[in-house]
């Protein structure tokens, strides 16, 4: 996510939590729980070490509370990112292995493979390419599989650009 | 009277708010000509709020300004009238009236107002107990199930639709219409905890019932919940599938008749961009912008249009 793209979508959830909810028939209320893991998936692509620590625990408490399994799996996801950001890879690769575990379950390909990309960037900064490389390349399959073509496209851009002797 | 009436509950079955809440005046104005019984005046203004309700967000900002006089008329007589009746024997129309009364408190106050609509739906669910009255418990779990979502105890939200659900599935129990919203809200239930392959088919089941009985508005309801299912499972080949049914919906009727497409033309446009199909993607998101600045104005929006 670029970085404007990111401002803009936290200015609309800034604005969002302040507005009053309405548990419409057709289901696009947003709970507070939808909320806390919208921001903290948000960012988590964004890189947004303040953000995570602001949404993150209330993402993993709420979505523990309601035993809500695909947010318990994003919000590990963005616990992990966190862990990244702050150089405790290893700990990373711990919450992704967590989070990718339920995504599998789930049968969510698109978000195995989002997951696959958080675990390849944190052996890569491990310096564990071979395990990145495996993740690269299972991320863009099933990227593929799901039809989702640009991030099939940067999946493969990060396997090459590992194969080129990155890390 | 009861013409005017029986007028007003096609229209309201056809979801056209505007001209149902004009037949309830109607009904309204003949009774206070010759006032036969109470009950008859609470269940045509309760009948004007449930009808404005319904309507708020189908017939936009502007539209709905022009309706909320009669609402606010109708309301301000039924709270006058709940006073008055607080001592008497239960009786279903009264526990409809409270059902109606807590939904009003969250949908046409800013900010809602939770506490008064749980107060109301509890109040609501009591009486129908009381009465062994299987369609106004019915009525009156789906208020509770609302104002329990709306003070964030989604758990208990939950256990109150799927509650209404069993009460709607009884043999006996006859009233399809409230069946076929127990399908959607148990299903809308299931969905905000995640429980996808449990909301899927009651919501399966829901759009079915609604397309036999020619709901237009609970075709839009189930399909719009289901589209969410399934973009939370990465069912994306399941939601591009139904895109002909969401281009005739659009193209048959108004948005009065279905509700605002603003939400699952959104959706669809993110299946559209991760697809890769950029074009396609961002007519999708702004036709789904324009549709909400056009019904929610462009500022005042509520949370849900924000996500």
């Amino acid at each position: 996510m670029a970085e404007g793209e990111f401002a803009l979508v936290r200015e609309h959830l800034d604005r969002a939590v302040r507005g009053p909810n309405d548990p419409v028939r057709w289901g696009s209320a947003v709970t507070d729980l939808d909320f806390n893991v919208l921001y903290a998936d948000a960012a988590a692509r964004a890189r947004d070490a303040e953000a995570l620590g602001r949404f993150v625990p209330p993402a993993e408490q709420g979505a523990e509370l309601f035993g809500h399994r695909l947010y318990t799996a994003i919000a590990l996801r963005s616990r992990g990112v966190q862990f990244l950001l702050a150089d405790r890879a290893a700990e990373a690769v711990t919450c992704e292995d967590q989070a990718l575990a339920i995504f599998e379950d789930l049968g969510t390909r698109y978000q195995m493979g989002l997951t696959l990309g958080e675990r390849a960037r944190a052996f890569s900064a491990l310096g564990d390419s071979a395990s990145a490389r495996a993740d690269w390349s299972r991320a863009a399959s099933l990227f593929e599989a799901q039809g989702a073509l640009p991030a099939a496209r940067q999946a493969r851009d990060s396997l090459a650009a590992l194969q080129d002797g990155g890390v | 009277m009861a013409l005017a009436e029986a007028l007003g509950d096609v229209f309201e079955l056809m979801h056209k708010g505007p001209p149902a809440i004009g037949a309830y005046q109607d009904a309204l104005r003949a009774w206070r000509l010759a006032p036969a019984g109470e009950v008859d005046a609470i269940r045509l203004h309760r009948k004007v709020v449930q009808a404005g309700a319904e309507t708020k967000y189908a017939v936009g900002r502007d539209g709905f300004r022009d309706l909320r006089k009669a609402m606010q008329a109708s309301e301000a007589s039924l709270e006058e009238m709940l006073e008055k009746l607080r001592n008497q024997p239960p009786h279903p129309e009264i526990s409809r009236l409270l059902a109606v009364l807590s939904i009003a408190a969250w949908r046409m106050r800013t900010p809602p107002d939770w506490a008064a609509a749980r107060g109301y739906a509890d109040e609501a669910v009591r009486m129908a107990e009381a009465l062994a009255a299987p369609v106004e418990l019915s009525v009156a779990l789906e208020a509770l199930t609302s104002a329990a979502f709306g003070q964030g105890l989604l758990l208990e939200s939950r256990e109150s639709a799927l509650r209404r659900l069993a009460v709607t599935r009884d043999p006996g129990f006859r009233d399809e219409r409230e069946r076929l919203d127990a399908l959607r809200g148990a299903g809308a239930a299931r969905m905000y905890l995640g429980e996808y392959e449990q909301a899927i088919p009651l919501l399966l089941e829901a759009e079915h019932i609604a397309n036999r009985v020619q709901a237009v508005d609970q075709v839009f309801n189930a399909l719009a919940l289901l589209t969410q299912c399934w973009l939370r499972l990465d069912r994306w080949d399941e939601i591009k599938a139904r895109r002909d049914v969401w281009e005739d919906l659009e193209k048959q009727y108004p948005q009065e008749r279905t509700g605002p497409l603003c939400w699952p033309i959104g959706l669809r446009a993110v299946v559209e961009t991760l697809s890769g199909e950029s074009a396609a993607g961002a007519s999708l998101r702004d036709r789904s912008l324009d549709i909400m600045v056009a019904t929610f104005g462009k500022t005042d929006w509520l949370r849900n249009a924000h996500y």
